[in-house]
């Protein structure tokens, strides 16, 4: 194709920059502020706060959902691998409670489809909680309170729906709003400093938006980790869970792959990555360089993406996490 | 009889509930329900179909631009989960998924679905790294020719050859990412060796970027046919072909359920009408039988009243009976006192004839007497005045002189004077006696008290006067008119007790000042006489007028008044088949008005 090849510059600029700029002028920011609170049935919501703070959802009485998920530690629990109920790690890294229910899938494989499947799995997985839903109904009904409670908000006995539907309800108020950025992108656009907003395009420039985006910035795709390098070649040690969604699919190209998880509060939940390995998010931003954008940023971009990611911290309860 | 009623009212019962039920049944089975879901569903496919397309489009926004929010890829899956659930309650409760044409397009719809999520599932992932290198190769390129301008002591012809090469492989790349040909991807891989050559060539620090564009192309090369790939399996998808199978057998289902409903529509208005009849063919009936009722009710209500003006009758007859009886009865009583009355009266009567009669005798011994002593008193005066004009002839003049005082001690000359006055003033008052004893036999009549006879009413009036007199002077002045009257053949005594009542009834009306009472009589004609008593009293009340005749009525105190002086004053002129009126004035006076006819008719004497 003999094309001349300044012309050829200008013509590939051009076919690459009219689409792309008229479409994101079109469907707008890629980054969207999260949604109010749901207001859901109160007496649902307080039986499922009781219940995730219950260990009686565990075999022996040990766990409860909060004693992994700590409301305090922004949903997690700072651990690279938490214990489950048999005292031995679990096989992956425990993701935040906080604005789960926004996630398109839960766990990082995305095996559950709905947070309701996910308090189904978790409950009686062997290693986490290992507990039976049977045993856990009996448990739960034999106590009168919750006996009335459910009663009260269902109209009907504790049966396992009901246990699953209050724990998911609860947490689906489990939301953060009003971090900074959120507010940046509602319109207060002097609450971020010069060089968080130059983090911001940064963040969008190295195409880390392409997959961290939407309403819980990541959380709505499933991706290859190690796109472009062999991760788990160099980390070693390699182990099950590190086949991410193959394990669910048994599908050659699940292999690897994870949900993309979610950058909010992304400040507060280290460590990061489904094996808990990079223990801050300067390592962690290294590793999506290295093996998801295959690329060497800069320093200084780096620390202003670090800085961008700093105002995704929203809050609970009035306060920041 | 009880039992067939209730025979009767069971088959009644069961008929009703018989036609009602088929009424009923005929209703639910043409009732629009099932188009309802029908409408529901059909609005369901078509939200999932807008849905689909929906996302369909969002597949197409992604596919071209950079930062692209994958969230609108994510929201269609979840919303089309939630109308085939909804889709799919309503279909069970219709029944639809029983027959396998249903359940192979549910499955149908259902794997065409799932696949698609799952191959969109892959091309968001494997577009938003290509998006990602794509966007970055003209950076890289460019950065690399910035490098290579900065050498400055290297060949300029094999910079010139590196940097059209790598101009080359990225516009490859970018016209790849449009135009994925197996030439086009066969070029890159030239361009990949060459540019792989050309970084052997070029010192150390070309190396990384020379890597990093080289693994973005490769990337691009591995991805691109991956996405075409995914976009032609998610077009080739038959989803919105399977929705609208669905939809069509929904259509088909429904025109079925149509005529069905259409048939049973028929049905129902054919029984509607045959109901109808029924009904108007009872009304009809019953009306007639009301009829009957009706007309049976009107002869038992005729019946009836007749039956009660009879009675009615008879009451009143009775009344009547009962009524005269009393009547009688009471004319009994009256009678009977009336009788009581006379014989006191007679018995009175009798009493003062006999004892007129025994006084009448002394009055005729002392009268005579009387007339016999002045007859002898004349002759003693006589006597004594001879003896005294021979006085002055008697010797001793004290024997005269004691005589002399004697008889003026005497005052015979007024005893002389006196005794013929006396005599005379006893003779009046013997006659006097005299009279009161004949008015009072001529008043009670006693000798012939019962006996009719003719009789000069003024002398029974006046004896009644008379007799009347002591209650009447301090009371009234009685004046009397009386005019020519012939002998009334009457009951004399009876027709005095009228007078005296009257008379005494006037004195009674009397207040405190004296009245006039005054006594009129005439002749009415030939054969009738009328008397009047009229007073100038206090006159009768109105109300009381029409009683005053009546037996035992009165106004006098307790014990003063019988109240059966004017009711037997009445029975007296009605037995001389005489009249009797009364006119009176409040304040005015009163007048009673007595017409006897002078000759009584046979019948009336008994």
């Amino acid at each position: 194709m003999p094309i001349h090849p300044p012309f050829r510059t200008c013509a590939g600029v051009l076919l690459l920059l009219v689409p792309s700029i008229g479409l994101a002028q079109a469907i707008g920011g890629p980054l969207t502020p999260l949604p109010a609170v749901p207001a859901l049935a109160p007496e649902r919501v307080e039986l499922g706060r009781k219940l995730f703070n219950d260990p009686r959802l565990s075999s022996n009485a040990s766990l409860a959902c909060a004693s992994c998920h700590r409301l305090d530690q922004g949903g997690a629990d700072g651990q690279v691998r938490s214990l489950g109920v048999d005292g031995k790690p679990l096989p992956v890294n425990t993701p935040s409670v906080f604005n789960a229910s926004l996630n398109f899938r839960q766990f990082w494989d995305g095996r559950a489809q709905t947070l309701e499947e996910q308090a189904h799995l978790v409950v009686q997985r062997p290693g986490e909680m290992g507990s039976d839903w049977q045993v856990v109904v009996q448990r739960i009904a034999a106590d009168p309170s919750y006996r009335a409670g459910f009663a009260k908000a269902y109209g009907k006995a504790v049966d396992e729906h009901t246990l699953q539907d209050a724990l998911a309800t609860f947490q689906r108020t489990l939301l953060t709003p009003d971090s900074r950025f959120d507010r940046y992108l509602q319109g207060d656009t002097e609450i971020l400093s010069k060089d968080e907003k130059y983090g911001y395009a940064r963040f969008q420039e190295y195409g880390c938006i392409a997959c961290h985006q939407g309403v819980n910035i990541g959380g709505n795709m499933l991706q290859k980790f190690g796109v472009l390098g062999d991760f788990f070649a160099d980390r070693g040690n390699p182990t099950p869970a590190d086949l991410g969604r193959f394990n669910v699919t048994g599908d050659e190209e699940d292999r690897h792959v994870f949900k993309v998880p979610s950058l909010r509060n992304v400040a507060v939940t280290a460590p990061y990555f489904h094996d808990g390995s990079a223990p801050t998010l300067e390592a962690a931003v290294d590793v999506m360089f290295r093996y998801q954008l295959g690329r060497t940023p800069s320093t200084d971009d780096k620390a202003l993406i670090i800085q961008f990611l700093k105002t995704l911290t929203g809050e609970w309860e009035g306060k920041p996490l | 009889m009880r039992l067939t009623r209730r025979r009767s009212l069971l088959l009644l019962t069961t008929s009703a509930v018989l036609l009602a039920s088929v009424l009923v049944y005929l209703y639910l089975m043409s009732k629009a329900d099932e188009s309802g879901t029908y409408t529901q569903a059909r609005d369901l496919i078509r939200q999932i179909k807008q849905n689909d397309s929906q996302w369909e489009n969002e597949i197409l926004k992604a596919r071209t631009s950079i930062n692209y929010n994958y969230d609108p890829l994510v929201w269609p899956v979840v919303e089309m989960k939630r109308l085939w659930r909804a889709f799919e309650s309503i279909e069970t409760r219709n029944q639809h998924g029983n027959s396998p044409a249903w359940r192979q397009a549910y499955a149908d719809y259902q794997q065409a679905f799932e696949e698609k999520a799952n191959y969109v599932e892959r091309f968001k992932s494997h577009n938003a790294v290509l998006r990602n290198s794509l966007a970055f190769l003209p950076a890289a390129a460019d950065g690399i020719q910035a490098q290579l301008g900065q050498l400055a002591d290297a060949d300029a012809l094999r910079l010139h050859n590196i940097s059209t090469d790598t101009y080359d492989l990225m516009l490859s790349s970018l016209e790849f990412a449009q135009m994925t040909t197996d030439d086009k991807a066969a070029d890159i891989l030239v361009g990949l060796n060459k540019l792989a050559v050309n970084k052997e060539r070029l010192p150390l620090e070309f190396h990384a970027p020379i890597d990093t564009l080289s693994n973005h192309i490769a990337l691009i090369l591995r991805e691109q046919p991956k996405v075409n790939q995914l976009l032609e399996q998610i077009g080739a998808l038959p989803v919105a072909a399977h929705l609208d199978a669905i939809a069509m057998m929904l259509d088909r289902d429904e025109r079925t359920a149509l005529l069905v409903n259409q048939r049973y529509h028929f049905y129902l208005l054919v029984f509607s009408t045959l109901l109808v009849l029924l009904l108007l063919y009872m009304a009809v009936w019953l009306l007639r039988s009301f009829g009957e009722i009706n007309r049976v009710n009107r002869a038992l209500v005729v019946a009836n009243d007749e039956l009660e003006q009879r009675v009615a009758r008879r009451t009143q007859a009775l009344t009547q009976a009962s009524a005269a009886l009393q009547r009688e009865i009471d004319e009994r009583k009256l009678l009977e006192s009336q009788l009581v009355q006379s014989e006191k009266l007679a018995s009175l009567g009798q009493l003062a004839a006999g004892i007129a009669h025994e006084v009448n005798n002394p009055i005729g011994f002392v009268s005579s007497n009387l007339g016999a002593l002045g007859t002898y008193f004349a002759r003693l005066q006589d006597m004594l005045k001879a003896y005294r004009d021979a006085e002055p002839a008697i010797g001793p003049a004290t024997l005269q002189a004691s005589l002399v005082k004697l008889r003026s001690e005497m005052e015979l000359a007024y005893i002389l004077d006196d005794i013929p006055l006396l005599i005379s003033e006893s003779k009046d008052g013997i006659s006097r006696v005299g009279q009161i004893v004949r008015d009072l036999k001529d008043f009670s009549r006693v000798d012939s008290s019962q006996d009719w006879q003719w009789a000069n009413l003024h002398q029974g009036i006046d004896s009644t006067l008379n007799i009347a007199a002591s209650e009447l002077k301090y009371k009234a002045d009685l004046v009397k008119q009386y005019g020519v009257l012939p002998e009334v053949e009457c009951l004399p005594s009876q027709i005095n007790q009228v007078i005296m009542n009257l008379v005494v009834n006037a004195a009674h009306a009397m207040g405190t000042e004296r009245g006039t009472i005054t006594v009129r009589t005439g002749c009415a004609n030939d054969d009738k006489v009328w008397i009047e008593v009229a007073d100038n009293g206090c006159g009768i009340p109105a109300q009381s007028l029409q009683k005053i005749f009546d037996p035992f009525y009165t106004t006098k105190p307790v014990g003063q008044g019988t109240g059966l002086g004017l009711s037997l004053s009445y029975g007296i002129i009605k037995r001389h088949c005489g009249e009797i009126h009364v006119h009176s004035e409040v304040g005015v006076g009163t007048t009673f008005r007595v017409e006897l006819p002078v000759r009584q008719a046979q019948a009336a004497i008994r």
